[in-house]
């Protein structure tokens, strides 16, 4: 399974060393952080550092269904040329010739993009798939093909599919539409997948249900003949190896690791500084640098045992990493890692493999915490036991 | 309830053939052996029940009359090798001994029926497997890629392992084929099918909606794990348990505990056509290239 940059505001010089290091198999361009006169340098530029790199432009079109507001944060998005002032709302999409026009109009811009295959707009379906939005949604994949071939490019092209997790936990919806989507005759080659979350919070992905939504899903795609990128799935991307996932992303802020269409609403303002994380292979999960000092004094299996380790442990101890991009090369670095487990031998093998990894965690967890070690909430083992539930859901249900 | 008529009687309506024996009889179907010059056909008669009492006998009659003129139809449109092919009687309305029968003709399978065979409790070959498998993938994809239909009766009954082994297996009973966007000719509050071998999504009331090749690649994995070892892979059936709730809900034995023999990559691939969901049993695509046929 390759590994993505999620890319956003700030990269500076994460993605470059990302890419040199040999740590990330591609990019996913945010459009909104990206001018379009820059887009095609930076894309050139990375593509110098190593050839064999994917690039792929999240075009953003969803967010111009958000309601409009002085202070959305739209970047640059507004200056692109697919991008539609007017919020965009149903009647909108009731017309055929608005979903074939933007969708051209989408691809037809990456055409002239050294990008390797394209990524088609979609909108967000916020609520069930038994909805207007399920409808267009699936309009929007049922058209894609058809325009590209008509854009006349011969790079591959996904479709983006943008589902809230109240789409994916209604499970009789949810099946009612993959039945649907694999049966187009006329499929993209392959589907760009978002999960949209209402914020960035753990608990809301790592529940039973959405794994086995997820899985179920993702699935599906690839038993059915799609290539399947999932964007933003950081610690959900090694999951969705199991059943097949081509590809993963992550980013170096939480917004960058979980998709939610607030990043594009007007922000609450202020906020603390991120406090740095590591990684850990063995936790699945990321832990802060006190957590991991006591941890990893107790069970050394903590450490991950990788080349960016250096940046977080030194002869004394655990040493803060020097900069942001330290911490983020180690998160991908740890994710390229944990990839990499579960993506040997058939669907069932690779389920076990990931269940005994997770096993494993709960054991280590417990096992710190007799010994007095406190983890905060979101370095905790909330989101094991959950993984479990899914994966056992999934297989008993498929 | 009908009485399978004497050849002497039957044979009186078809001067061209000489009969040679009856194959077989069933709730409202016999079926003959007979030849026509150098060549052997099957004969069917389907007794035409008396309408008279329905609700809407015209409707009903041509309803009857409806499925078996598709049926026919669909035989002569299919090329498979794998799929039986028509014969010279196209379909007819005969009277026989006062009974009233539509009878047509079918090329003749020169085999054994895939249930005798099963019955005889002789484990195949891997390769035996794959071949019915093969045979089976084929003949849908002739159904479904050509002429957007659905098989929804392939069991056991109605696979003929053919003698000549080069031939393969042949599928045949095309007797409720569902054409998607076609008129339907079965009762919409009931699920056709043979019921051990039926989809689960067939079960739902709106099945219609939802058919598709994938449902027959479940009753093609209910046959070939079948044919693999003797037993369905929701066995233990009991009396007191509906098959419909084992084939909603009871996960299917994994083929390895009958046949640890087996390659681990054929039983995951028929496994998983023994799926609840549809779109986990894989597409007709990815099966085929899955068993080497070309893209």
């Amino acid at each position: 399974m390759k590994l993505y940059a999620q890319h956003g505001f700030g990269p500076g010089t994460k993605i470059k060393e990302g890419i040199t290091a040999g740590l990330l198999d591609g990019v996913i361009i945010s459009a909104k952080d990206v001018s379009t006169e820059q887009l095609g340098l930076q894309m050139n530029e990375l593509r110098g550092i190593r050839d064999s790199i994917d690039i792929l432009l999240d075009t953003q079109y969803y967010a111009s269904i958000l309601p409009d507001h002085e202070d959305n944060r739209l970047g640059n998005l507004a200056t692109y040329p697919y991008w539609i002032e007017t919020p965009q709302n149903d009647l909108y999409f009731l017309d055929p010739k608005n979903i074939e026009g933007d969708i051209r109009k989408c691809l037809e811009f990456q055409t002239e993009l050294p990008v390797t295959s394209h990524i088609a707009p979609n909108i967000v379906v916020r609520g069930s798939l038994n909805s207007r939005e399920g409808l267009i949604a699936t309009s929007f994949l049922n058209e894609t093909k058809r325009v590209a071939k008509e854009v006349g490019s011969s790079r591959k092209t996904f479709c983006t599919l943008a589902l809230s997790r109240e789409a994916i936990l209604d499970s009789r919806e949810l099946a009612h539409f993959v039945q649907l989507i694999t049966s187009l005759p006329n499929p993209p080659d392959g589907i760009y997948f978002l999960l949209a979350l209402s914020g960035a919070i753990q608990s809301e992905t790592f529940h039973g249900d959405v794994i086995a939504g997820l899985l179920y899903l993702v699935s599906a795609l690839k038993l059915n003949g799609f290539e399947v990128i999932v964007g933003y799935s950081d610690l959900m991307g090694p999951i969705l190896a199991t059943v097949g996932a081509d590809a993963g992303a992550s980013g170096w802020f939480a917004t960058l690791r979980h998709f939610s269409l607030n990043r594009f609403a007007p922000g609450s303002g202020g906020g603390q500084p991120a406090r740095s994380v590591y990684l850990s292979v063995s936790l699945f999960n990321r832990i802060l640098l006190g957590e991991l000092l006591a941890a990893v004094t107790l069970e050394p299996a903590v450490k991950n045992g990788i080349s960016t380790d250096g940046s977080y442990f030194d002869e004394n101890g655990v040493i803060e990493p020097e900069t942001k991009t330290k911490e983020c090369l180690q998160s991908w670095e740890a994710l390229r890692k944990l990839h990499g487990l579960f993506t040997e031998g058939q669907e069932n093998v690779r389920l076990i493999a990931l269940m005994d990894h997770v096993r494993k965690a709960k054991v280590l967890y417990s096992s710190l915490r007799k010994q007095g070690v406190l983890f905060e909430a979101k370095s905790s083992d909330a989101h094991l036991d959950p993984i479990l539930q899914g994966i056992s859901d999934f297989q008993r249900s498929a | 309830m009908f009485f399978p008529p004497q050849i002497d009687d039957v044979s009186a309506h078809f001067p061209a053939f000489q009969f040679q024996s009856l194959i077989g009889s069933g709730t409202f179907k016999v079926a003959y052996k007979v030849k026509s010059g150098d060549r052997l056909e099957t004969l069917k008669l389907f007794h035409l029940p008396d309408f008279s009492s329905a609700p809407d006998p015209a409707s009903a009659h041509k309803n009857f009359v409806g499925r078996l003129s598709r049926e026919v139809e669909l035989l002569g449109l299919c090329n498979c090798p794998h799929l039986v092919k028509l014969g010279s009687v196209t379909p007819k309305e005969i009277n026989v001994v006062g009974t009233n029968f539509i009878a047509y003709s079918e090329e003749f399978l020169d085999g054994e029926q895939l249930r005798a065979v099963i019955a005889r409790r002789t484990l195949p070959s891997e390769g035996d497997l794959l071949l019915l498998l093969r045979c089976l993938v084929l003949a849908i994809t002739d159904l479904w890629e050509d002429h957007h239909c659905v098989h929804r009766d392939i069991k056991p009954e109605n696979i003929i392992r053919r003698s000549q082994t080069t031939l393969g297996f042949t599928l045949f009973d095309l007797g409720i084929t569902f054409v998607v966007g076609g008129t339907r000719f079965t009762d919409p509050g009931i699920s056709p099918g043979t019921p051990p071998y039926r989809a689960p999504e067939m079960l739902d009331a709106n099945y219609a909606d939802n058919l598709d090749a994938r449902t027959d690649l479940y009753s093609i994995g209910v046959t070939v794990f079948e044919y693999a070892c003797g037993h369905h892979p929701l066995e233990p059936f009991l009396p007191h348990i509906s098959i419909d709730s084992l084939i909603l809900s009871k996960p299917p034995t994994p083929l390895e505990t009958y046949r640890p023999d087996l390659s681990s990559e054929t039983c995951q691939l028929i496994n998983r056509l023994n799926r609840k969901r549809a779109p986990l049993r894989g597409s007709l695509k990815l099966i085929r290239t899955e068993l080497g046929f070309p893209s």
